[in-house]
């Protein structure tokens, strides 16, 4: 403890004044340095138009100028699946600070917008189930086409014209997952005549010895017991559904567990059939290091294709970073580094000699295999037909 | 009750206002009207997209209990399995509570703490703790069969009593602790007397300590019993989602199916029970149970 001593100055104090004056005029001296004087936005957009690769185009001025006095880009999607270095390439391209939040399902982020329309966020990595809610309530924007242009020239033209998005007007497509499931190729014989047929899964219970892993939603494990039965994986059809419920019933038994993401156990190799997104567990199998025991089975009966849609929340407040960060995404090389990454299936026309051999084995199912493939529709998840799988659903749960 | 009384009980309760107002507006503002909102909305219907309509029935407290009502089940389920989780936590935690306090001696802090520290950690982490523990591959699996004492894995996991398991390894340190507390507290000449009048250990035990710890076993109960119901991650995590409980079914309606009315009947049904449970708890343990558990 420091007395002061009458008659003596008390120095260390005019030290600490000093010191602090000192402080402030460097930072301040730095700050001024650093920043110089602020950049005009028209500079900004010309340096902006010039950097974008050839081949690309630029959103235009008006999106752009938007984007930028928005200053941040609030984002609603998967955590930990597309590469950092995406998120990372547009905010310093176009210096909007990203604000992301992510959500554990879709169902999850979904009540989150029944529960707030209003939910501030300006993109939002939609399923066509949350879409179709979304745009039923109407809190989506309509995409503006003319503000993206790289994903108008990029885009395949039947990704247009489909069924999830009436018109093309509420979304654009960024990968293309198939719901079908994977065979670890330590355990299961992979020339069982039954692969890769959804009768392996519905049949060969004793073969997998119960060490199945199922999604844990509903429409797409009840979606695909009816693609098994020859059915759409949207009946709503009475007698189709009560067939599904009684191959669902029997197969319980050898059902290890519903998770819709078993990292862990599929890592540990707990599981030798895993239900869901072949491609997750493709890329996933690629981290062990004995090599990839995992292989991936198109059943010849179809499956669910589950598109992941960019949307725009009218509750956020920067739509045009939105349209801008879809033109970044649509650059051949920012989409190919998003195919490398996931091995997800795609309808970019320009990315396929950008990808790696095992990505490109990995994400391509059977030639013409996409028409066999159905997407869900408001069928499945709303009225009798949420209802009739909600009860199979509930009795699969005891 | 007289004018005058009246008055100064009021002014008796005025004086408290600064304490207890408050914990009152919290209490209102974060228990009573969620609650209250969740109750309304249990009246209520839904359009096709999932959005709350105004229109006020009761039907959802009709479906809740319709015949064969998987809900009703679940809720049956939940009961059964919080029994066995409060049963095994006194049968688990008493001993453990009576061997500290007869045995600890001057450990007695660090055996506490020791009973403790598991419940610092992150409720998720434990419970992948325990997978990793008993699932196969696992650690008691991996060495039981190494060792040969097992000629196949023990598949535990993703079942019902894995379910239980759980609940157990989470809520026992809620049961120890008001069980320790009442059994410190017993005071030692009662326990003297009786053996001055004759009373064998078992009689001692079964006359004196057990009835006097009563306090701490219902308050551990309210602590282990209330909480297990109520639980819906055990159920996702060690029962890989195929057993479910009663806060399974509401965290379906409310998340899956976006049925926020269906939900909350369920939400609001649930409540009651526990409130109910809570009630019996104090009646049968008398104050000391809520004494225990503050």
């Amino acid at each position: 403890m420091f007395i002061r001593k009458p008659g003596k100055t008390f120095t260390g104090k005019r030290v600490c004044y000093a010191l602090i004056t000192v402080l402030s005029v460097l930072f301040l001296a730095s700050t001024l340095f650093a920043t110089g004087a602020p950049e005009k936005e028209e500079d900004m957009y010309d340096k902006y138009a010039a950097s974008v690769p050839q081949g690309c185009e630029p959103v235009p001025r008006e999106c752009f100028e938007q984007a930028v006095a928005g200053k941040t880009f609030a984002m609603y999607d998967w955590a930990a699946w597309w590469p950092e270095e995406l998120y990372e390439g547009f905010s310093k391209e176009f210096g909007i600070e990203i604000v992301r939040d992510n959500y554990p399902d879709l169902d999850t982020a979904l009540a989150k917008f029944r529960l707030n329309p209003d939910t501030p966020y300006d993109y939002f990595l939609a399923n066509p189930k949350s879409l179709w809610y979304l745009r039923e309530q109407g809190n989506l924007h309509e995409v503006n086409h003319d503000w993206i242009p790289n994903a108008n020239k990029y885009m395949q033209e039947e990704i247009k014209s489909a069924s999830w998005d009436p018109g093309y007007k509420h979304c654009v497509l960024t990968t293309l997952g198939f719901d079908a499931y994977v065979i670890n190729s330590n355990f299961i014989d992979k020339n069982d005549p039954r692969i890769p047929s959804w009768k392996f899964v519905f049949e060969g219970g004793k073969a997998y010895q119960g060490k199945l892993v199922m999604r844990n939603e509903m429409n797409r494990v009840i979606g695909n017991a009816l693609k098994y039965l020859g059915y759409s994986l949207n009946s709503t059809n009475e007698k189709e559904l009560a067939e599904a419920k009684k191959v669902l019933l029997r197969l319980q038994p050898y059902i290890m567990a519903f998770d819709s993401w078993p990292k862990r156990a599929v890592l540990a190799q707990e599981v030798w059939v895993v239900e869901g997104v072949v491609h997750d567990y493709l890329y996933l199998g690629g981290l062990i290091p004995e090599g990839n025991p995992f292989i991936a089975a198109y059943p010849p009966e179809g499956c669910l294709l589950s598109p992941m849609l960019i949307t725009i929340p009218k509750g956020g407040g920067n739509p045009a970073a939105t349209h801008c960060f879809i033109n970044y995404l649509y650059r051949p090389e920012n989409f190919a580094k998003l195919i490398n990454a996931t091995a997800y299936g795609h309808g970019h026309t320009a990315v396929d000699d950008l990808l790696t051999e095992d990505v490109k084995k990995w994400m391509v199912p059977p030639k013409g295999y996409l028409k066999k493939c159905e997407v869900l529709t408001p069928a499945s998840f709303t009225g009798i037909g949420e209802k009739m799988r909600a009860d199979i659903w509930k009795e699969l749960k005891k | 009750m007289g004018l005058k009384k009246f008055f100064i009980k009021k002014k008796a309760n005025l004086s408290a206002l600064p304490v207890v107002g408050p914990l009152s507006i919290w209490i209102l503002l974060f228990v009573l009207m969620p609650l209250a909102v969740i109750f309304i909305i249990s009246f209520l219907g839904r359009d096709i997209t999932g959005s709350i309509i105004p229109s006020f029935s009761l039907d959802n407290y009709r479906l809740l209990f319709s015949e064969g009502s998987e809900y009703a089940k679940a809720i049956l389920r939940s009961i059964l399995f919080a029994f066995a989780t409060n049963v095994a936590c006194l049968i688990i935690g008493y001993p453990m509570a009576y061997w500290i306090v007869k045995h600890g001696g001057r450990f007695k802090p660090l055996l506490l703490l020791l009973v403790i520290v598991p419940s610092w950690s992150c409720y998720i982490v434990r419970i992948y703790a325990l997978k990793q523990l008993v699932g196969y591959p696992g650690i008691l699996n991996n060495f039981f069969l190494k060792i040969h004492l097992l000629a196949s894995p023990v598949e535990i996991l993703y079942t019902a009593p894995a379910v239980v398991l759980g609940l157990i390894y989470i809520w026992l340190p809620f049961m120890v602790l008001p069980v320790y507390a009442s059994l410190e507290g017993i005071n030692p000449a009662l326990l003297e007397a009786s053996v001055d009048l004759g009373a064998t250990p078992a009689a001692r035990f079964l006359t004196v300590t057990l009835p006097l710890s009563k306090g701490g076993i219902f308050g551990g109960t309210i602590l282990t019993f209330i909480p297990a119901f109520g639980d819906w991650l055990v159920p996702l995590l060690m029962g890989g989602n195929k057993v479910w409980m009663a806060g399974n079914f509401i965290a379906h309606y409310f998340i899956v199916i976006g049925d926020l009315p269906l939900g909350s009947s369920m939400t609001v049904f649930l409540t009651a029970a526990i409130v109910l449970m809570i009630y019996l708890c104090i009646k049968l343990g008398g104050e000391e149970a809520i004494e225990r558990i503050l």
